[in-house]
C-alpha cells in the first residue's frame, strides 16, 4: 500500500518536472495562425471564391452564391442555439418518385429515426421498414409508408413517434434526386456491401466489398430491394450503409465545423428540413463530435410479411415486441445494441 | 468570452496539459494547434458551454485518443522531424531523461495515460474523467488500476532512479 502511495507521488512528481518542456507559446500561437490560413486556402480551392470569406454576406443572398455540387464558405451566421439538452429524435425520410408513372406518386420509402442521447455522444439510425402495418389517423390501417402519401412528414412522424413511444423532434426529407447531388457535393461516398448487388432499375452490379459510388450510384443502389437478401430489409441496411458512408466522407472533409457549408447541403434542391426550436449548425457540431463508432445502425434482422388489403405488409407487433423501442425509451440502446447483433447494421 | 480571450488566458496551461498526454513537445505542439482551430470553428457553441475551459481540454483529450483517424495525424505524419508511433518518445533535443516513470508512461496505451493525466495531472474526480473520456466510470478505474501497477512494476521503489539532469 504504501509503494502505491509513492507510485501515484513519484507521477505527480514527474508531471511536474516535465512543466519545463512545455512548447512555447509565441510558436503555438504562429502555429496556430498557420494552419488556420491552411484550411481557408482549401475551402477556398472547393468554394466559389474568396469574396465569401471576405464580407458578411446576408442569408438572402446566399442562394445567388450556391450552385449544386459546388458548395462555398460562409462566415458563422449569428448566435447559434445550442441543442436542448435532452435526449433528440429525427425522422430522416428518403422519397422516391416513379419516373414511368402517371400519377405525381411520392412514397416514402426510406424511414429513419435518428436517435441522439441525452449526452449526444453517440447517434442510433433506426430503420422502419416502410410496409410495416400500422393503424393510420383518421385513413385506418395501412403500410406505414402510405401514412407520408396522405399527411406528408408531419402525419408519419406522428404514426412513428406512437410505434416507437417517443416524441419527434424534427424531419428532414430528402428526394433520390438530393440523394445524389448530396453524394456528388461530398465527392462521392464509400459503401460496403455484404453481397453482389444487381440493380432492377439500371442493370449495373455493384459488387461485394467496399467501393467508392458517385451520386447516380448511390441513389440507384438505395431503391434496391429486389436483387437483395431480405429484400425491403436488406434495402434499408444498404441504406443505413450509404447514410453512415455520407457522414464519414463529411467528416474527413471538415463539413459539419463549416456552417456555410452545412447550409449550402441542407439547401440542396429536394431537401426539406422542419426543425423547430433546433439550430442545424448547432446539430452539425455535435455530429461533427461522433466517431465512425459512435454512430450505431439498427434494422429488423427479418420480418413476417402478411397480406392485408394494403398488398403486402410486415406484422407490426413483432417488430414492437423484438424490437428496440424498449431500449430507446429507457435510454439502453447501447445495451440494446450489444444484446442484439442481428440487429446491428454493419458498416 | 471571445476567442482571443480565451487564448490569452488558457494558451499555457493546455499546452502543459498537452505535453502530459502526448509526451513529446512535437506532438504536444500539434494536439494544441488542431484543437484550437477545431475549437475556433465552432466557438460560439464552446463558449456557450458551461466551462469552456473543461469542453476545450475534452475535445484535446478525444483528439488525442483519436489520433489514428484524426486528421491532425495525418499533419503529424508528413512532418519527417516527428516520431511516427503512437506515443511519440522524441527526447532527441533534450539529455538523456533518467525519469523512468516518464519513460514507462509512454509506453502505455493511450486511454490509461489519458486517465492518469486527468487524474494525477488535472486532478479530476472520477466522474469527470469519465464525462471526458466517454466511459463508464468503471472503467476509468480500470485504466488507472492497471496503468499504476504497470508503472509499480516497472518504475517501483527499489529500480526508481529518482530525479533528473
Amino acid at each position: 500500500m504504501i509503494a502505491s502511495d509513492r507510485t501515484e507521488e513519484d507521477l505527480r512528481a514527474s508531471f511536474a518536472r516535465h512543466e519545463t518542456w512545455t512548447p512555447d507559446v509565441d510558436g503555438l500561437r504562429r502555429g496556430i495562425a498557420k494552419r488556420q490560413t491552411v484550411r481557408r486556402r482549401r475551402r477556398l480551392v472547393a468554394g466559389t471564391g474568396a469574396v465569401a470569406l471576405l464580407t458578411v454576406i446576408a442569408l438572402v443572398a446566399v442562394p445567388l452564391l450556391l450552385r449544386v455540387g459546388r458548395v462555398s464558405s460562409l462566415p458563422l451566421p449569428p448566435a447559434v442555439q445550442p441543442l436542448p439538452d435532452r435526449p433528440l429524435n429525427f425522422l430522416l425520410i428518403g422519397t422516391d418518385q416513379f419516373p414511368d408513372s402517371p400519377w405525381p406518386d411520392v412514397r416514402s420509402d426510406t424511414i429513419i429515426l435518428v436517435h441522439l442521447p441525452a449526452d449526444h455522444r453517440r447517434a442510433y439510425l433506426i430503420s422502419f421498414e416502410r410496409d410495416l402495418y400500422v393503424g393510420i389517423p383518421g385513413h385506418g390501417p395501412n403500410k406505414l409508408s402510405a401514412s407520408y402519401a396522405f399527411g406528408g412528414a408531419e402525419l408519419l412522424a406522428t404514426v412513428v413517434s406512437t410505434i416507437a413511444g417517443v416524441s419527434i423532434d424534427g424531419t428532414v426529407v430528402l428526394t433520390t434526386a438530393a440523394l445524389r447531388d448530396i453524394t456528388d457535393t461530398l465527392g462521392g461516398v464509400n459503401v460496403c456491401l455484404n453481397e453482389n448487388v444487381t440493380s432492377f432499375h439500371t442493370r449495373v452490379t455493384y459488387p461485394a466489398g467496399c467501393g467508392h459510388f458517385d451520386g447516380t450510384a448511390a441513389g440507384d443502389l438505395a431503391r434496391q430491394r429486389h436483387g437483395v437478401t431480405m429484400g425491403a430489409f436488406g434495402r434499408d441496411r444498404n441504406v443505413q450503409r450509404i447514410i453512415f458512408g455520407l457522414f464519414q466522407q463529411a467528416s474527413q472533409l471538415n463539413v459539419f465545423t463549416d456552417a456555410g457549408r452545412v447550409l449550402a447541403l441542407l439547401r440542396t434542391d429536394g431537401v426539406t428540413m422542419n426543425l423547430p426550436g433546433i439550430d442545424p449548425i448547432a446539430l452539425a457540431a455535435v455530429v461533427h463530435d461522433l466517431d465512425p463508432g459512435d454512430v450505431v445502425g439498427l434494422t429488423a434482422p427479418t420480418g413476417d410479411l402478411i397480406d392485408t388489403d394494403a398488398g403486402s405488409s410486415v406484422l407490426l407487433d413483432t417488430y414492437i415486441a423484438t424490437g428496440p423501442f424498449t431500449a430507446l425509451r429507457n435510454e439502453t440502446l447501447s445495451d440494446f445494441a450489444a444484446e442484439n447483433p442481428d440487429w446491428v447494421v454493419t458498416h | 468570452m471571445t476567442y482571443d480571450e480565451f487564448v490569452e488566458q488558457r494558451l499555457v496551461a493546455l499546452s502543459r496539459y498537452a505535453l502530459m498526454l502526448t509526451g513529446d513537445p512535437h506532438a504536444a505542439e500539434d494536439l494544441v494547434q488542431e484543437t484550437m482551430v477545431r475549437a475556433h470553428a465552432k466557438w460560439r457553441l464552446v463558449a456557450a458551454a458551461a466551462a469552456p475551459d473543461r469542453y476545450v481540454k475534452a475535445m484535446m483529450a478525444n483528439l488525442f485518443l483519436d489520433w489514428r483517424r484524426g486528421s491532425w495525424v495525418r499533419r503529424v505524419r508528413l512532418r519527417p522531424d516527428v516520431a511516427d508511433s503512437p506515443a511519440p518518445n522524441d527526447h532527441s533535443e533534450h539529455s538523456a531523461d533518467r525519469d523512468l516513470v516518464w519513460q514507462v508512461l509512454a509506453t502505455l496505451p493511450r486511454q490509461q495515460r489519458a486517465a492518469l493525466v486527468l487524474r494525477y495531472y488535472e486532478d479530476l474526480p472520477d466522474q469527470e474523467i469519465a464525462d471526458t473520456l466517454r466511459c463508464s466510470v468503471g472503467a476509468v478505474r480500470g485504466y488507472i488500476s492497471k496503468a499504476l501497477a504497470t508503472l509499480r512494476a516497472r518504475a517501483g521503489d527499489d529500480l526508481r532512479i529518482g530525479g533528473h539532469r
